[in-house]
């Protein structure tokens, strides 16, 4: 007997409080585009007023002007520019990386990241999902966990925008929250940086709805999720460090 | 069953508002204004020497152009460029046919005028002869007034033959002279002891020669025993530059030496002054480029110059001991707010200790900058101001500049000795800070490291 269907609003709420119930509606129902679309609607919409706020901040704005402040001082110093062609390139740079160019590219950066983000960790969980669990399901139910699974990034917005506002820099509800001085190119802080709460609730919801699709264990469907997330997010360390490095060696 | 889950919900659901209300209000109350990273320094006191930096060439200080001033062929060349020469030493010879000629030909006519001058005497010693004899006559009343006047006649016409015929003999004479010495130019020799650093002509080239006007340029003799260096020097800085002043010296050729040198001649007009103003009237483009006086310095050392070689130079201008200074990049300019109810909080003991004569009093200044938006109507001209570091926030201070070097200004008022001021970084200075700003003192960006 299939449990009665809730509205979508109660699974959207639900799925803070008990998300395996949720995911059992969505296993035993017809595939329902709402469940994932409207997610990431609410995701892309909370994410576009997240960068107005945050690029709202005079200590965004200055920490960026800074940022590129000091780039252009080393560049001076190291005798690659005149401080004329500094002050030149410092007045093009804060033409382009204004508070309202800012607000403008975050929002739409936002609301392209919350589409493509559901799409790829369904196309995670769905691959997961055959390869590992050896399960078959449709792409579209694993579409339907991934945005029910959105919500929690939502709420994860939410709280990171608040701590930006409030620390005046850029700053999740991580580990990095501990760190003092943030250095771009500490692997240490990066790990840190992407130990964060949300991301790791999130992973726990899925890893549930994962769980519930391939009639598998949440602990082994948590595992591959996290083996997963541990991959890519080394991967990405790498790149950021070895990104962070040629720009140095450019400059 | 549903109870226990609607407590759960509810439970859940408070948490996180709880959590979310509590952000929201800590960050509503929080004073939005962020601290900016600067670099600080204490006002102290150094020497300062200004000076005007100014660009230009060695030349010896005595430099003597060769011309001649007979034409003809070039038929001695002993010289060759670069050879030091003594005063006196043969340079060239010119080939003397012509003027050997011309001369010639004056000392015949110098001999053809004595013969006349000669002749001249005898026709004038026959005249008075005549004169003489005819006037005895002519006393006795033997001989009419019309004979006698003849007599007379021919006789004074005889005196002036002969002082025509000795004017003669004087400007055949000076024609023998100027011929001579059209010869003897044909042999040109060093006017100097010295190098000769340029030789235009050649051996067998034919030159032109002229007493008025320059001729061929042959050769240029300089004594490079003396050398000087001539910069040009703006309109702006000239009149800081006197006779005297000593200065430094950087010759391009030799990059790891410093010479000194001391000013001796400074401009009193422009360079190309006639040129321009004759152009003005067909030209407007010579209004556009800069105006430059040309300043002379003496080298003190002697080494291995030569002429042309391109200099900078540092023209010592003023000097100031034990001056208040702080660092050039501390001092920026900022446009100042008169207020007309001042406010005690702004009160800047420094500047009160020392009130300046030209100086906006401190304590009924607004200040903008780095974006602050001021009334219309209220807006004065730029001044420059420092910022000094007041606990956690930094107060505008107009100062009176002095002389600066590459590295500190003169303060002359405005500030006094160990007041603590922002000297960087470089966009707080310029664009962030302002009167009241709120600020944190960082570490400066570290010099890059040199490329290998």
């Amino acid at each position: 007997m299939p449990p009665p269907a809730s509205s979508l609003a109660a699974r959207l709420t639900n799925i803070f409080v008990s998300p395996g119930e949720v995911f059992d509606e969505v296993k035993a129902g017809a595939p329902a585009v709402k469940n994932w679309l409207v997610p990431v609607l609410i995701l892309a919409l909370v994410g576009a007023v997240s960068a107005f706020v945050i690029f709202s901040q005079p200590a965004m704005i200055q920490q960026i002007r800074e940022q590129q402040a000091k780039a252009f001082d080393q560049q001076v110093k190291s005798g690659k520019m005149t401080q004329a062609q500094a002050d030149q390139a410092m007045a093009v740079a804060e033409k382009f990386s204004g508070p309202a160019m800012l607000k403008i590219t975050g929002s739409i950066g936002a609301v392209i990241s919350s589409f493509a983000g559901v799409f790829w960790r369904a196309l995670v969980l769905w691959l997961l999902g055959m390869l590992i669990l050896k399960a078959r399901f449709d792409y579209l139910k694993a579409l339907e966990v991934a945005g029910l699974a959105t919500m929690i990034s939502v709420l994860g917005t939410v709280v990171t925008m608040l701590l930006t506002v409030i620390f005046g820099k850029a700053t999740a509800p991580s580990l990095a929250l501990l760190v003092g001085q943030f250095d771009p190119k500490n692997p240490v802080h990066l790990l840190a940086a992407a130990v964060n709460v949300f991301t790791f609730w999130q992973l726990g919801v899925m890893a549930a709805g994962l769980a519930r699709l391939a009639t598998s264990s949440f602990a082994r469907a948590f595992a591959s999720l996290l083996i997963v997330w541990l991959v890519l997010q080394t991967a990405l360390i790498l790149c950021s460090i070895t990104i962070a490095h040629l720009v140095t060696m450019a400059k | 069953m549903a109870n226990p889950k609607k407590r759960k919900k509810i439970l859940v659901f408070s948490v996180i508002a709880v959590v979310l209300v509590a952000l929201a209000l800590v960050a509503i109350f929080k004073k939005k204004e962020p601290p900016v990273t600067v670099q600080t320094e204490k006002v102290a006191r150094r020497n300062i020497t200004e000076t005007v930096v100014a660009n230009g060439k060695i030349y010896p200080v005595v430099q003597v152009h060769i011309s001649p001033e007979v034409s003809g062929e070039i038929t001695e060349l002993p010289v060759k460029e670069g050879q030091f020469v003594h005063k006196g030493d043969l340079l060239l010879k010119i080939k003397p046919d012509f003027t050997l000629a011309a001369l010639n030909q004056a000392k015949a006519n110098y001999r053809s005028s004595l013969a006349s001058q000669s002749t001249a005497s005898a026709n004038l010693e026959k005249a008075e002869a005549e004169y003489n004899r005819n006037k005895e006559l002519f006393d006795r009343k033997l001989l009419s007034d019309s004979d006698f006047i003849t007599f007379k006649v021919a006789r004074d016409v005889a005196r002036a033959q002969v002082e025509n015929a000795s004017n003669q003999v004087a400007m055949a004479s000076a024609a023998v002279d100027s011929a001579q010495d059209s010869l003897n130019k044909t042999t040109i020799t060093s006017p100097l002891d010295g190098t000769i650093t340029t030789l235009n002509s050649q051996l067998g080239e034919r030159v032109l020669g002229t007493v008025q006007n320059a001729g061929t340029d042959i050769m240029i003799i300089s004594d490079l025993s003396q050398i000087e260096a001539r910069v040009d020097i703006g309109e702006m800085d000239v009149v800081l530059i006197q006779p005297g002043q000593k200065a430094r010296l950087d010759v391009d050729s030799f990059k790891d030496k410093k010479f000194t040198g001391v000013v001796t001649t400074v401009a009193n007009s422009s360079e190309g002054l006639n040129a321009s103003s004759a152009l003005s009237s067909s030209s407007s483009s010579s209004s556009q480029s800069a105006t430059q006086f040309q300043v002379r310095i003496r080298v003190n050392e002697t080494e291995a110059f030569r002429p042309g070689m391109s200099v900078t130079t540092e023209i010592e201008t003023r000097s100031r001991t034990n001056a208040l200074s702080v660092p050039i990049a501390s001092v920026t300019t900022r446009i100042i707010k008169s207020m007309t109810n001042s406010n005690p909080a702004t009160t800047n003991s420094t500047a009160a200790n020392s009130t300046p004569t030209n100086a906006i009093p401190t304590n009924a200044l607004t200040t903008t900058g780095g974006g602050t938006n001021i009334t219309k109507g209220n807006l004065q001209k730029p001044v420059e101001v420092v910022f000094v570091v007041e606990g956690d926030h930094v107060k505008t201070v107009p100062v009176k500049i002095g002389i600066s070097d590459d590295n500190y200004w003169e303060i002359a008022d405005g500030l006094k000795e160990g007041d603590e001021i922002v000297t960087g970084g470089y966009h707080a200075i310029s664009h962030d800070l302002d009167d009241g700003k709120k600020i944190v003192i960082g570490a400066a960006v570290e010099p890059a490291k040199p490329q290998p």
